[in-house]
């Protein structure tokens, strides 16, 4: 059963904050042209751990003239279900996310700017970010060369009343590097610092501490106000032949309260007739935050507490199966080319301190955390979208 | 410490004036290619993004990103 706007939603947030500013960063590897004149319409549909989010997408790129250009980006979350925190210590629930996007991309020879304004609106949470990116090409086109900072101010508010129960302020600093290394070889390297202040624990969220039975209660968590984090990538794809490309990515990423993570991507292109299919590995490791426990030895235990399995020690696998056909020439002119995809997703992760906390024994009583199973997760994504180049 | 300094530099100077582009304009098609590209689908390549880093605590230097919460 879903009850809309029940008594305890634990929600993790990553914010309004990584705009998709980043998608030019290192997904540009010339300054000096506009992004492709395209829209696409999406529908993505997730599902894992007893909750299903679904909802459209909408990206539409267009060119003013050939030195400016306008993009826009519309997204939904319609989430309900109850997760793995819901069902421990609270209440099924359905709620909605908007996120809507506006940038312009300006050109002049070897030079670009792209700026963009980033909200994203739910009813107990509201996001804001603005950010600015320059692009140097130089080195005879073969380098490029991006620097980027945004800024993001978020409101974290009660669910019912609306009150404003804090607010974080987020900067972030970011290089990114593009350089042909062969005529089949393009590489990447990038940088980003990330600053947060203000509100940063989930408003819902519960740590759990060892009662005098010797199970467990819970009690509200507490998080630092300060967060600091760095992450470089290094990254290439390679033209194999007309038919097959491949790509490799690694990036290492560290923060202040002593999380460090390793995450490696490769993905295989292949080109057939009309169709291109793209297939992706994902391998992620990070271990736990410093003030992250399961269950504390007892309560009030620490000033800064967490049990948000985000924060655990865990690693994760990711595959990705995607087809792109291109379809027959459209009969109007305006139309360059279309293009209908299906994207498959699966995730696969394991933590290793973090642990079921809603099994009970067979009287529905709760047993010691040290007797419950680790939890594990597996969800799939899977999008269908619609795609017309201008 | 100054002369060292400037011997570097000039060093430095003098490797790069010799550096020239070593891929020319016209040996660049492969990589022109639509399969070459590196963001292949930027609606799908967000999404994606924001799947992965709604579960995870890492974030940044990815190359594709989309905003807001990662409900779990």
């Amino acid at each position: 059963m879903v009850q809309q706007g029940a008594a305890v939603v634990v929600i993790n947030r990553r914010l309004g904050f990584l705009s998709v500013i980043l998608i030019v960063i290192v997904g540009r590897s010339s300054a000096g042209v506009l992004p492709e004149e395209r829209t696409d319409v999406l529908e993505h549909h997730y599902a894992g751990d007893n909750i299903t989010i679904t909802g459209p997408s909408v990206l539409v790129r267009k060119n003013l003239n050939n030195k400016i250009a306008f993009s826009g980006r519309y997204y939904v979350d319609q989430i309900s279900g109850a997760t793995i925190d819901v069902r421990t210590y609270g209440s099924p629930y359905a709620e909605k996310r908007t996120e809507t996007s506006v940038g312009t991309d300006v050109v002049q020879d070897n030079t670009s700017w792209h700026v963009n304004y980033l909200q994203s609106i739910e009813n107990d949470y509201e996001a804001h970010n603005a950010s600015i990116e320059i692009n140097q090409d130089f080195f005879g086109d073969l380098s490029t060369l991006s620097i980027g900072f945004a800024q993001g101010w978020d409101t974290v508010m009660d669910r019912t009343s609306k009150a404003t129960l804090g607010e974080v302020d987020r900067n972030s600093y970011r290089l990114g590097w593009s350089q042909v290394i062969t005529p089949k070889i393009i590489g990447n390297l990038g940088f980003e610092a990330i600053t947060d202040e203000g509100y940063l624990k989930n408003q819902y969220r519960q740590v759990r501490y060892l009662d005098a039975a010797n199970l467990y209660a819970f009690e509200p968590e507490a998080y630092p106000n300060t967060r600091t984090s760095y992450a470089v990538s290094i990254g290439a794809m390679q033209y194999l032949n007309a038919n097959n490309v491949i790509g490799y990515r690694y990036r290492y990423f560290t923060d202040n309260w002593d999380i460090k993570a390793h995450t490696v991507e490769l993905e295989y292109r292949y080109q057939w007739n009309q169709w291109l299919l793209v297939s992706q590995l994902r391998a992620y490791q990070q271990n736990a935050a410093d003030f992250y426990a399961d269950i504390f030895p007892y309560e009030k235990y620490q000033t800064f507490k967490a049990r948000d399995k985000e924060l655990s020690q865990f690693q994760s696998f990711g595959i990705s199966l995607g087809a792109t056909y291109v379809l027959p020439k459209a009969p109007w002119d305006f139309v360059e080319k279309s293009t209908v995809n299906v994207f498959v997703d699966h995730l696969s992760v394991d933590y290793d301190n973090f642990y079921d906390a809603t099994v009970r024994d067979a009287n529905h009583q709760k047993i010691a955390a040290d007797q419950q199973p680790l939890f594990h997760l597996s969800a799939n994504a899977i999008r269908v979208f619609f795609s017309v180049w201008y | 410490m100054k002369i060292v300094a400037v011997s570097l530099l000039w060093v430095l100077i003098s490797g790069c004036s010799s550096l020239h582009p070593w891929v020319q304009p016209y040996e660049r098609d492969h990589l022109a290619e639509p399969i070459m590209s590196l963001n292949l689908n930027p609606v799908d390549v967000s999404y994606r993004a924001h799947v992965y880093e709604s579960r995870e605590a890492a974030r940044g230097a990815d190359g594709a990103a989309g905003g807001g919460c990662g409900c779990n």
